[in-house]
């Protein structure tokens, strides 16, 4: 930990926090730790005792539940709304499926086990989730939840929101990459883009409030029956998706709604620049090949992309 | 820990409040897991048990209560409220959700290649005569990163 800026393991990922003022970090840092603690303990789906879990293991019917997972849900159910349903918070049984089915670090490749089917939800069956705010959830009948697209996002709104609100500090956070600023004061925070976590930045730049995310198709990879995965499922096949954009990286006015729109992108493929053009998203989108496009004003990169 | 209630309320009350409201929740939920009690049920557990001391007291004093009293205390034990068993916590963090789900995509903050001169940092236009030492400037963060993860 330096003076102005924390870093911490979170989901099985990383988390970073910087604040303007380096009395502040101490504070900030266990607001953020409080945070990602009651995140992962409702809605991880890599643990039996969450929230979440036990609503996965009886769908169809009402469950007691935190109302820090029903919030989680209704966020997941809006990105859902946002996307047309291609950013889905029901793809938990084709994500087991497919063999995601613990923590990534735990996850073996398995060559002996045949490609089956998946149950692929219906295209509008996150409409049928029902969110009690008070504490109760029902997951619709033959499908599970999976909080892995928008959580983290969600996650580092409500540590923007916490800051700001307790100690009242400019700071940014990043939890796996989804970004956040909070209490924005007119100067910008510096964001380092790449692929991989701790790989060498593609590109940096500088965003002075909002959200910024990163989607890609090149890391959380795993292999069955020989075929490789991703864990960037698209919801009307249940399948990892082509990957037309190996990266896409995006910006929105909270951390949620730029991860919806980058993880849209790549579900999206060919269609997602004209997708994310005709909502004004300022976005940067690697393909398969490595060529960079720009989108909505995003600056050139700094350095030269490593393929 | 389940607090519904506490969960709606404005945040109107101040810092120490809240603080100590967090230390109760942080305390009870550490000390008994998931089979927890509210805090709002241990409380009225408490006032429940203050209450049967009270009429235990009053018992010994005067056994053949009369019949009028006997009555209030009925009423009061029939208002008595109950110890409320919740299988799970509910955690503080939830006070930071904002009001409703959407987050609509559009754009964000803007988005440049170096960081824009603010106006709190850029320099006066005239030199006034013997300026004060500047104060050492804050030390710059690293980059916040953000991969694909």
């Amino acid at each position: 930990m330096t003076g102005v800026h924390a870093t911490f393991d979170a989901f099985g990922s990383y988390a970073f926090l910087a604040v303007r003022r380096p009395e502040a970090l101490g504070a900030a840092l266990a607001l953020a730790q409080r945070v990602v603690a009651d995140v992962d303990a409702t809605c991880s789906r890599f643990r039996d005792d969450s929230d979440l879990t036990r609503a996965n293991r009886q769908p169809g019917r009402w469950v007691d539940v935190d109302p820090l997972l029903v919030a989680a849900v209704a966020v997941a159910r809006g990105a859902a709304e946002e996307s047309g349903g291609l950013v889905s918070p029901l793809l938990g049984r084709p994500l087991v499926q497919l063999g995601y089915d613990r923590d990534l670090a735990e996850l073996p490749d398995v060559t002996d086990v045949p490609d089956l089917p998946v149950d692929v939800p219906a295209p509008d069956a996150w409409r049928a989730i029902g969110l009690d705010r008070s504490g109760r959830i029902r997951v619709p009948d033959g499908t599970a939840l999976d909080l892995g697209a928008t959580g983290k996002a969600f996650a580092a709104d409500l540590v923007a929101t916490a800051v700001e609100r307790e100690l009242g500090v400019p700071a940014v956070v990043s939890l796996g990459g989804d970004v956040r600023v909070a209490a924005p004061d007119g100067r910008p925070w510096s964001v380092a883009v790449s692929e991989h976590p701790g790989a060498a930045p593609a590109t940096t730049v500088w965003i002075d409030r909002g959200g910024l995310a990163t989607s890609s198709t090149q890391v959380r990879r795993w292999s069955r029956a020989g075929v490789t995965r991703h864990h960037l499922l698209d919801p009307r096949t249940g399948r990892s998706a082509p990957e037309v954009w190996r990266t896409v990286t995006a910006t929105g006015p909270t951390c949620v709604a730029a991860n919806t729109a980058s993880t849209a992108a790549v579900v999206l493929g060919d269609s997602a620049p004209d997708w994310l053009a005709a909502r004004a998203v300022t976005a940067r989108l690697v393909a398969s090949d490595g060529a960079v496009r720009s989108l909505g004003g995003w600056p050139a990169d700094t350095s030269r992309e490593a393929s | 820990m389940r607090e519904r209630g506490q969960r709606s309320r404005p945040v109107s009350y101040d810092r120490r409040t809240r603080d100590r409201f967090r230390l109760v929740v942080t305390g009870v939920t550490g000390a008994v897991g998931v089979t927890a009690v509210t805090v709002t049920g241990l409380l009225m557990g408490l006032a429940s048990r203050d209450y049967a001391e009270q009429q235990a007291d009053q018992q010994a004093t005067n056994p053949t209560p009369a019949p009028q009293a006997k009555a209030k205390a009925k009423a009061r034990q029939h208002r008595a409220p109950k110890l409320i068993q919740r299988p799970h916590v509910t955690r503080v963090t939830v006070r930071y959700v904002t009001e409703g789900s959407s987050n609509p995509v559009g754009s964000g903050g803007s988005v440049t290649s170096a960081p824009a001169q603010s106006s709190q940092s850029s320099q006066p236009a005239q030199a006034a005569p013997e300026p004060a030492p500047a104060p050492a400037p804050e030390p710059e963060p690293a980059p916040a990163p953000s991969s694909g993860s």
